[in-house]
């Protein structure tokens, strides 16, 4: 999921796409109303965030963080699991050959149940890679 | 292992423990006895491959644990404890072992004042054990530490010492398979891709 924030798409340096890309289509999925939607973020941060976050200073986004993070800062991405446990892995358990995960770490951090309201059928990119 | 509890009655503290220390010396000695004789030879051959004394007794207890479904079923938290004494086991073996704060400053040659003043400063990686800090080898490389350690510690610092040693020095797939230290040495855009890590894991809403 994905919010541009005033600007239209990435710009700047970022690589140019590879050729194929220019004959699919973008993979929009348009969600029924009430799917749940699982999210782990950090207990002080709203369950709703597009990140990486914006420096308040420069008005610009912080450096790409994450696997489908914006490289120019142009968007803002909201991940999201279709289940609890995909959420929690993704974002706990990233490097399975890691087994170690403090108990602080884990109080820091809440997980939150969306729904797509009545009011907003929103449109969600279903994105997946290798790893 | 029945030899450890008579050496034990015989040191030179044995007339200087407390009634608390007595009674989990006692208790402890009978459960080592139980697992000598439960496991077999093969099992105890293996654990006492262990390079330390904790190593060989997690060992015991996670095999044990697993074959007697009783001591699993009544105290399934102490074999999931063995289980993790071993994992810090292979995670410190993985450090290379650690060095104390008398040997960290000949090594990087300043004083004990000053290596306990860069641990205060998370910009020296320690574990506390016992009353000592030990310090992990592979924070260090020949005389110096590894580039980028203080952030690598200030970012893991609210999970601790323990989960930041395991990130150090386990390979990670967003980094070719190489270890977060060993790609700290070959430095270039491998750190750049290190910092990434760190800033995703500190605040761990996204995918990474």
């Amino acid at each position: 999921m994905s919010s541009t924030g005033g600007a239209s798409g990435p710009s700047g340096i970022a690589a140019p796409p590879p050729p194929w890309l220019a004959s699919r289509s973008l993979p929009i999925l348009v969600i029924p109303l009430g799917t749940p939607l699982f999210r782990v973020h950090q207990t002080g941060h709203g369950p709703i965030f597009f990140g990486p976050p914006i420096n308040p200073l420069t008005g610009t986004r912080q450096p790409p963080t994450n696997r489908f993070d914006s490289l120019t800062g142009a968007f803002g991405v909201l991940y999201a699991g279709a289940q609890f446990e995909g959420a929690f892995a993704e974002t706990l358990l990233r490097n399975p050959r890691r087994r170690l995960v403090s108990q602080r770490y884990v109080a820091q951090r809440a997980v939150s149940e969306l729904a797509a309201d009545s009011g907003a059928k929103q449109p969600v990119i279903p994105i997946h890679s290798s790893h | 292992m029945t030899r450890a509890l008579p050496t034990a009655a015989g040191s030179p503290n044995a007339k200087h423990r407390s009634a608390i220390q007595t009674a989990f010396i006692r208790r402890t000695a009978h459960a080592i006895e139980r697992l000598a004789a439960q496991a077999d030879e093969a099992t105890l051959v293996e654990a006492m491959s262990a390079p330390t004394d904790v190593g060989t007794l997690a060992r015991v207890l996670v095999d044990v644990g697993a074959i007697d479904s009783a001591v699993a079923e009544i105290d399934a938290d102490a074999v999931d404890l063995a289980a993790e004494i071993q994992h810090r086991a292979n995670i410190m073996r993985r450090a290379g072992g650690t060095l104390s704060a008398d040997e960290v400053g000949k090594l990087l040659n300043i004083s004990r004042q000053a290596v306990d003043k860069r641990r205060r400063s998370n910009r020296l990686l320690a574990i506390r054990q016992g009353g000592d800090w030990l310090y992990p080898r592979a924070q260090f490389h020949e005389h110096e530490t590894i580039p980028g350690l203080p952030e690598v510690i200030q970012d893991c610092a609210e999970s601790g010492p323990w989960v930041t040693l395991e990130f150090l020095v386990t390979e990670d797939d967003a980094l070719g398979g190489l270890s977060p230290r060993a790609a700290l040495l070959k430095g270039g855009e491998l750190r750049d891709s290190v910092a990434t890590l760190l800033r995703g894991q500190s605040s761990g809403e996204g995918f990474a």
